[in-house]
Parts: structure tokens; C-alpha cells; sequence
């Protein structure tokens, strides 16, 4: 398990995480996979997990980014920077502030 | 021979049909959130539904963490948890905690044969085991060498992973149990499992009959028994109180022996519970409960001359013919317990009125021991006015005998019993229940009955005021219903 030092109680983090579900979401259904099937791809053990993850509760254990990424047909790298957008936004701005 | 096709249909996914937990599956899950709140666990709840329309629930931790996440889908009920070794899968709530005792074997070490014997029903067993778990993954996740119960390892690895959160959720369950005991024997605990401890308090406050008694307790302390020697094995029983269903209002009031748990299948479908505490004594004296032989929980595992005193036993309460499986059916108003906030309700308790509200004292006594973290149901005087309010009487000094009291006061005056169906002194009785009760104590000959307009208090050699033990269920209304005594003559099927 992996902890978080972000506060979910945090209004700025729980509209982090939801808009990080809805992107996930979006993701899924430009797949055309219902989440039993991104779920039966990933190999978890209950697909009600996709559900959860899209309504904003919870994240994507890191050792999974590789395996959501080519699931959902994103590039890695792009998958895991978005993700650290909404998960991680201050490493995030450290990160990439000078870029974007 | 043409060729026929056979096509091979990719199974698609379900038409979404909403299929949401019950009310009832709601009403068990938020009072059990409530309770591990209340116990001092920082936690938060959400659920949802899939695409499919099937529902889930999760347990979180402040930061957001999902400790614990609860689905039903494809017709069985699912529990994940990185503190557990594998999901727990069953066809009901009460068969995860089955699935749980099946992958964590529980150590629960009462000293069967020398002391306290332990009972848990399976309704309150889910509140234990999710905040077991609960508090097992919060630990995981702040242990050093996080686990992760998804990660593929090899086989060594995986096992002695396995074991680990075994060993972790059996000390964890171990301690709760323990720290209850301890609770209930010296009224101390263990400080630092305060919240482990509030979770047993909450749940008696949650449906606000605790009944704990000296007696009870003075059995409990060490050194009382000898090795064979079950006349005074004192049971703590966990058991339901069920919520109120429109068309088929109950009151179950069976224990479930622990160790059948997991294996038996109580017949509460239809209805949910919430937790109960009961504490009463077993006498190896009262063989003549032979009704308690027929209950095919209580039976198992229990030889014919050690029954739990003051269960009322399925074929006393059957005055309709059937079989009540553990319920006694009375009937009665309303059996569930309101969702009461403890802040609110204490901010509340200045206002007129609520001084004699039941749940007062045992309110107070949680809200010590959440201040004070040693205090609480310690004394006589708590208990006894815990009582006394559960049942409306007027508080009394504390140190007055419950039962000396009922006779000696007029706030409970002994009647005859009311004709079946007109139930003129206790007006919340319908037929059923006045018959129910009626046939009771024909068959108990030993047993009286006192009754005031909201309260009916049915008693058991009165004229031993050592040893009485006492349940009462408190109901929406105000109305209560109390048993007092002990069964050591026995009552006569």
C-alpha cells in the first residue's frame, strides 16, 4: 500500500482526485471498455475498483501506471504525468512548472 | 450434412440495471461507520455504483486512502483490503465473516473451560471484522515495509506475506476481544487501544441496552473457576436488535455460539440488525430449557446442561405454531433505534426533556470514557441507573438493588397479566405479543411480569438479588421491555 500525504478532506484534493477519475473514465470509454473489461484486462480482482477509482476515491497503485497506461492506450510517461497532476500537484508544479 | 454455424457469443456486458444496496444494507453499514467513528477512528465512507449498476462501499482513511472496499456484483458480496490475504467473498454479509474466520484463524483464547466464554452474533461480527481490518490496513500502511496484497511475488514470498497479515489481523482481532474483557472484568483497558475499547461501548450505545452486571462481571474475574467447571461461565453475547420492517417487526434475542459462528445461518434474512450487547450467566442447573436444544444454533456444539440463562428460547415464543428460529415476535412499534449523533446529542442534553431519555447515562458513561479513557460502566451506580433509565423508572441513588427497588417503589406496580388482544396495561401490546407473553409465563411458572403504561418488566426468582442479570430492549417509542433474573430453577418448557 502507498500512503499519501495529501489530505483528502481538502476540497482542492477531492476535485483533484474526481478530475482525475473523470479523465480516467474518458480514457476507458474512448476504449470502448466497460469496466469489467479494463478491469479483466488489468487483472484486478473486482472490477467495482474502476468504479471507485472513477468517482475520485482511491489511486492507481504506482506499480500498476505501466499496466493502466497500455491498457488504455496512452504513452507511459504522459499517463504517469497527468496522473501526478491530479495526485501529486506540487511535485507536479515542481517538476514541470518551468515547461508548461 | 450442412454446416451449422454455432456462434459463440462474447459475453457483453450487463445492461445497466440498478441494483443499489438495500435500505437495510445502507442502515448496516452506516451504523456500522458510525460506530467505528464513534470509537475514535478517523474515517470516511463513500459509495457507488459501476456501469453495470452494481453497488459498492468503501471505508477510507482521512487522506483519502481506500482501506477497505465492499461490493456485491454477480450475485455474492465481496470484501477487499490490502490487509487481507486474499478478498473475502460470500453470499451475505454474514458469510464474510465466515469467509474472514475461514482465512484468519481467530485466537480467541478465553480459557473455555476456566473462564468467560465468548459469543459474538454474526450481525455485530461484521462491525468487528471490518474495523479489525480497518485497523489492520491503517497499520500496514504505516509499517516500514509496506505490503501489498496485489503485487505478484513468488511463492515463498506471497506465503510469508500471507502469514504476516494473518498474524497481524489475528492480533488485532485478539486485542479487541481482550481489551473488551478486560473492559468488562476490572473496567480498565489497555490505553493504548482506547478505540478498540470504544467500539464495544458504541456498540451497546447504539442501541442503548447495555445490561452488564456485577454479577456478570464478578464472574468474569479470574480465579472463579475450575478447570470442567461451567456453572458460572458467563457468556458476552453481541447479538441483534433488528430493525424495524413494516410487515414483520422482531426481536431476536438468540445468542450464537462463537464458535459456530462462522458455519451457521441464523435466520435474520429480511431484517437488519444492529449491535447489542447482552451479559448473562450460564448455569449447568437449567436442563429443563430443552427449548434451547431445538435451536439449531444454540444446539450445536452445546451439551444439554449448559445453556445461557435468560435467552428466550424459540419454542416458548412460537404461539403462532411456527418455528421463530431465534425470534421472538412481539409485534411491537418500532424496534429500530434512530442514527444518534454523539455531539449533537450531548449539546442536546441540557435541553428539557432529555434528562429522561434512556440513552442519557449510557451516553455519559461513553462520552467518560472517551474523555477520560479509564472510566466508564464501572460501578454499581452506573449501572444500575443505566438501567433504571432504560426502563423509565426514576433514577435512584445508585446503590439501591434493581429489584428491591421494582417492589419497593410504585413507579412499577404488579398487574395481572392483560386478556390476549386487549392488553389493558401495557397499551403498545398488540395480541400476538400479549399472547406471546402470556404463554411465557404459563410456561414459567416461576417468572412475573410487572407493567406500567410504557414499560414491561418480566422477573425471575426475585428473591435473589445477588445474581440478577438484566436485558432490556429500549424502542423507539420509549416503550421498553425488561428480563431480570436468572433461570437457576430453571424454566419449564
Amino acid at each position: 500500500m502507498y500512503t499519501n500525504a495529501q489530505h483528502r478532506s481538502d476540497p482542492k484534493v477531492q476535485e483533484l482526485r474526481r478530475e482525475a477519475g473523470l479523465w480516467l473514465k474518458q480514457l476507458r470509454e474512448r476504449r470502448g471498455l466497460s469496466q469489467r473489461q479494463l478491469a479483466s484486462r488489468l487483472g484486478s480482482d473486482y472490477y467495482t475498483f474502476i468504479s471507485q477509482l472513477e468517482t475520485g476515491r482511491g489511486r492507481i497503485p504506482p506499480d500498476r501506471y505501466r499496466q493502466w497506461a497500455e491498457v488504455l492506450g496512452v504513452e507511459p510517461a504522459e499517463f504517469v504525468k497527468t496522473l501526478m497532476q491530479y495526485y501529486d500537484p506540487v511535485t507536479y508544479g515542481i517538476l514541470f512548472s518551468n515547461v508548461e | 450434412m450442412a454446416a451449422q454455424v454455432v456462434s459463440f457469443v462474447r459475453r457483453e456486458p450487463r445492461q445497466s440495471t440498478v441494483v443499489d444496496w438495500t435500505r437495510d444494507e445502507l442502515a448496516e453499514l452506516y451504523r456500522i461507520e458510525h460506530a467505528l467513528v464513534q470509537s475514535g477512528l478517523t474515517l470516511d465512507v463513500e459509495r457507488g455504483v459501476t456501469d453495470e449498476g452494481d453497488p459498492w462501499f468503501v471505508f477510507c482513511r482521512s487522506d483519502g486512502e481506500v482501506l477497505i472496499h465492499l461490493a456485491r456484483y454477480d450475485g455474492l458480496y465481496r470484501l477487499h483490503s490490502p490487509a487481507l490475504p486474499a478478498p473475502l467473498i460470500g453470499q451475505s454479509f454474514k458469510a464474510l465473516t465466515k469467509a474472514f474466520s475461514n482465512q484468519v484463524p481467530l485466537q480467541v483464547t478465553l480459557k473455555r473451560d476456566m473462564g468467560p466464554r465468548l459469543f459474538v452474533h454474526p450481525a455485530a461480527m461484521l462491525a468487528v471484522v471490518i474495523g479489525t481490518i480497518f485497523v489492520a490496513s491503517n497499520e500496514l500502511a504505516f509499517s516500514t515495509q509496506p505490503i501489498d496484497s496485489e503485487k505478484k511475488h513468488g511463492d515463498a514470498s506471497l506465503a510469508t506475506t500471507s502469514h504476516n497479515l494473518k498474524a497481524l489481523l489475528q492480533s488485532t482481532f485478539q486485542q479487541y476481544i481482550e481489551n473488551f474483557f478486560t473492559w468488562l472484568r476490572d473496567g480498565t483497558f489497555l490505553q493504548q487501544s482506547t478505540y478498540i475499547t470504544m467500539i464495544s461501548a458504541v456498540a451497546a450505545f447504539i442501541v442503548g441496552s447495555d445490561s452488564a452486571t456485577d454479577h456478570a462481571r464478578d464472574v468474569l474475574t479470574a480465579g472463579n473457576h475450575t478447570a470442567g467447571d461451567h456453572t458460572n461461565d458467563t457468556a458476552l453475547i453481541i447479538a441483534p436488535a433488528p430493525t424495524n420492517d413494516a410487515s414483520h417487526r422482531t426481536a431476536e434475542t438468540k445468542s450464537v455460539i462463537a464458535q459456530d459462528v462462522s458455519d451457521q445461518s441464523h435466520n435474520t434474512s429480511g431484517t437488519s440488525h444492529t449491535a447489542d450487547v447482552i451479559v448473562v450467566s450460564n448455569t449447568s442447573t437449567n436442563s429443563n430449557m430443552t427449548g434451547l436444544q431445538d435451536d439449531p444454533v444454540l444446539a450445536k456444539g452445546h451439551d444439554a446442561t449448559n445453556v445461557p440463562e435468560l435467552l428466550l428460547a424459540t419454542a416458548y415464543f412460537d404461539s403462532s405454531g411456527q418455528s421463530l428460529a431465534g425470534q421472538l415476535s412481539l409485534g411491537l412499534a418500532d424496534f429500530s433505534r434512530p442514527h444518534v449523533d454523539l455531539a449533537s446529542y450531548l449539546s442536546a442534553a441540557a435541553s428539557p426533556g432529555v434528562a429522561t431519555d434512556p440513552l442519557k447515562d449510557l451516553t455519559s458513561a461513553v462520552t467518560a470514557i472517551v474523555q477520560n479513557g479509564q472510566s466508564g460502566l464501572n460501578s454499581t451506580s452506573d449501572i444500575n441507573n443505566l438501567i433504571a433509565h432504560a426502563i423509565q423508572m426514576s433514577p435512584t441513588d445508585g446503590s439501591q438493588n434493581l429489584i428491591t427497588y421494582f417492589l419497593n417503589t410504585n413507579h412499577i406496580t404488579s398487574q395481572s397479566l392483560p386478556a390476549a388482544g386487549a392488553s389493558p396495561g401495557y397499551s403498545l401490546f398488540d395480541a400476538n405479543a400479549a399472547t406471546t407473553l402470556e404463554s411465557f409465563l404459563e410456561q414459567n411458572p416461576n417468572a412475573q411480569a410487572v407493567f406500567n403504561n410504557k414499560s414491561v418488566v418480566v422477573y425471575d426468582d426475585i428473591h435473589d438479588t445477588t445474581t440478577a442479570t438484566i436485558k432490556v430492549w429500549t424502542f423507539t417509542d420509549g416503550s421498553t421491555i425488561a428480563i431480570v433474573g436468572h433461570a437457576d430453577h430453571g424454566f419449564v418448557a
